[in-house]
């Protein structure tokens, strides 16, 4: 009896006991994502859809008879009724129409930041050279620094601004943060956060160019 | 030692932060803003009472050989329960801490409290330990972006207190300023707190 | 991503140092920095399981979580194979090179959760480096890693204890010389932008 050795000591048990705990864990966890899933899909529809809407809505309500605000409670009554998918872009695209007047585009871009692939939502005016608009949604950049892009006194500064002219995209300079006064083609910088500034602005430029460049092939 | 002493000792005086010089990671990342260190502290309070939690309940039956990979598993586990959790109730919220989730499972706080406690002690003192240690944790966090955010943008959680007659120290941004704030931090805390130990 | 896996390998060196630039990897740092040759001794070993598992890790995610559609998992099971990994050379040091296993003491398992290590590769998965890339990657930011804490290790040594208040002694005066240090490295990073 005092030669017997538990089963605890025989080596074939840290194996198991590790592969017992994997199990255990990954299981609950499979299982948890498993069940949030369809939860968490909605949300992010939701949230991707009321964003493309509120890039929309000032124009939208100029032409429709209701409020920016109106619209936007209106959701998802109002997305079904003014957005629709478009086809034959480079990128995916939407088309916001009143009575099938068609008053604005809404571009779904990428582009390569400091730490990793960004994502944006680009509203322009239906001749493509001025934004309506950005809604940075996906970023990877640093928190409270380059992640500073997705705040709204960033990316309000692309309101109304030119980004396609005739020859092509217009380059967009960017300022110190603290600069009071702000040129058409000048936009702030964050301040500690200058490459991923810049690969916003060299995001717009190049997708818009090839967005464009799919219009005119398509116009042919 | 009573409950109250273990939490005393994880939070203060063996802070794991200031005393055992660890967590410095997270500490120059996340302190540029109050509410990211409020966030990832939380993330890291709750990361480590339900591993430290876990640990201690199966220390009896875990291998020495493995104990490693099995602290590892359990407490990346939990934070990304978390997560998941977090994704799927409080969106909001989890978009701010999406990119930490990362950070909290390399915290080496988590491994050196397992290690050191969890994994040696019974499970209701482990859980205290392991909050104690959060708490600690999350108040250097706080101290620190208390003052890289006050002086780098003006604000505290978002809301302004200086007006717009400030400039914001630009140094206060990057981390290195984080450096130089936590060695203050150090020394005050040594020179008014260890001396006579 | 294309740049090349020479340029990765040197821009994650210096301009994109793993440690004084992404801020990763410190309390090992930071603690075992005290001596020049614990100091190698470690750099060595981070090195080793950078390159290691970086490649492990490239593999387990695009021939495992990815044909299965669990990215979700990738956090576990990078971290799970790191872990293993550093077990593993625990268990080698300890046999071959004792001096060292005493010496490194905790600060060998912590391996396992040096941010440096996990961060590279959560930074292949997000920059989409190939197995070229991510080798160059791992190889490069651990002797960057190994760059800094011999730096830091040589600064210590040449410091004389009067020289820096009680208070300062140790981690106080590290923190300030890294920071100095980083300070120093900013001015790198123009130079080869792969950030």
């Amino acid at each position: 009896m005092a030669n017997e050795t538990s089963f605890r000591d025989r080596p074939v048990y840290p194996v198991l006991f590790i592969l017992l705990l994997s199990v255990v864990f990954v299981g609950i966890l499979a299982l948890m994502f498993r069940s949030n899933e369809p939860r968490i899909d909605r949300q992010r529809r939701e949230a991707y859809e009321k964003a493309v809407l509120a890039l929309c809505a000032d124009s939208l309500a100029s032409l429709s008879g209701s409020s920016a605000a109106q619209i936007m409670a209106a959701y998802p009554g109002s997305f079904t009724q003014y957005l629709g998918r478009e086809e034959g872009f480079a990128r995916p695209a939407f088309a916001a129409k009143v009575d099938g007047k068609l008053i604005a585009y809404v571009f779904d871009i990428t582009g390569k930041g400091l730490w990793g692939t960004m994502r944006a939502l680009a509203a322009t005016t239906p001749d493509l050279q001025t934004l309506l608009g950005i809604n940075v949604y996906e970023q990877v950049e640093t928190p409270g620094l380059g992640g500073r892009i997705e705040e709204e006194w960033f990316t309000s500064q692309f309101e109304r601004k030119r980004v396609l002219e005739a020859g092509g995209a217009v380059e967009l300079e960017l300022v110190p943060e603290g600069q009071a006064e702000l040129g058409p083609a000048q936009i702030r910088q964050i301040t500690g956060a200058t490459i991923t500034s810049k690969a916003v602005t060299d995001m717009l430029g190049s997708e818009l160019s090839r967005v464009a460049g799919s219009l005119r092939e398509e116009s042919k | 030692m009573t409950r109250k002493e273990i939490f005393v000792t994880s939070a203060f005086r063996e802070n794991s932060v200031w005393k055992q010089i660890l967590g410095i990671c997270s500490s120059l990342a996340v302190t540029n803003l109050m509410l990211n260190s409020l966030i990832m502290g939380i993330g890291v309070i709750f990361a480590l009472a339900l591993s430290s939690l876990t640990v201690s309940l199966i220390r009896e039956y875990t291998p020495r050989s493995v104990r490693m990979i099995a602290q590892t598993l359990i407490m990346a586990a939990y934070v990304i329960m978390v997560d998941i959790l977090l994704k799927a109730f409080l969106p909001e919220i989890s978009k701010q801490l999406g990119p930490y989730v990362g950070l909290i499972i390399t915290n080496c706080i988590l491994m050196g409290r397992l290690e050191a406690f969890a994994s040696k002690n019974p499970p209701l003192d482990s859980v205290v330990d392991g909050i104690g240690a959060g708490i600690g944790y999350t108040l250097v966090l706080l101290a620190l972006s208390f003052v890289r955010e006050l002086f780098g943008f003006g604000t505290l959680f978002g809301m302004r207190i200086f007006g717009s007659w400030w400039t914001n120290w630009s140094i206060m941004v990057m981390a290195p300023s984080a450096f130089f704030l936590l060695a203050l931090l150090i020394w005050i805390v040594n020179t008014k707190y260890y001396k006579a130990g | 991503m294309d740049i090349s896996a020479f340029l990765l390998f040197w821009a994650a060196i210096f301009t994109s140092n793993i440690l004084l630039t992404n801020f990763l990897g410190m309390c090992s740092y930071l603690s075992v920095s005290k001596e020049v040759e614990s100091s190698l001794g470690l750099g060595i070993a981070v090195t080793f399981v950078l390159v290691f598992t970086t490649g492990l890790n490239w593999l387990a995610y695009r021939y495992l979580l990815v044909p299965f559609g669990i990215e979700y998992l990738q956090y576990i099971v990078f971290i799970i194979i790191i872990a293993a990994f550093v077990q593993l050379l625990e268990l080698l040091i300890e046999r071959y090179v004792p001096a060292l296993y005493y010496t490194l003491g905790i600060f060998l398992p912590l391996i396992t959760v040096n941010c440096a290590i996990f961060g590279v590769s959560l930074f292949m998965v997000i920059r989409d480096y190939s197995f070229i890339q991510s080798l160059a990657y791992g190889l490069g930011s651990g002797l960057g890693w190994l760059l800094a804490i011999l730096m830091l290790a040589g600064i210590r040594g040449r410091l004389r204890e009067k020289m820096v208040p009680q208070g300062l002694q140790g981690a106080g005066i590290s923190l300030i010389i890294t920071g100095i240090m980083a300070l120093a490295f900013i001015g790198f990073s123009g130079i080869a932008p792969i950030q």
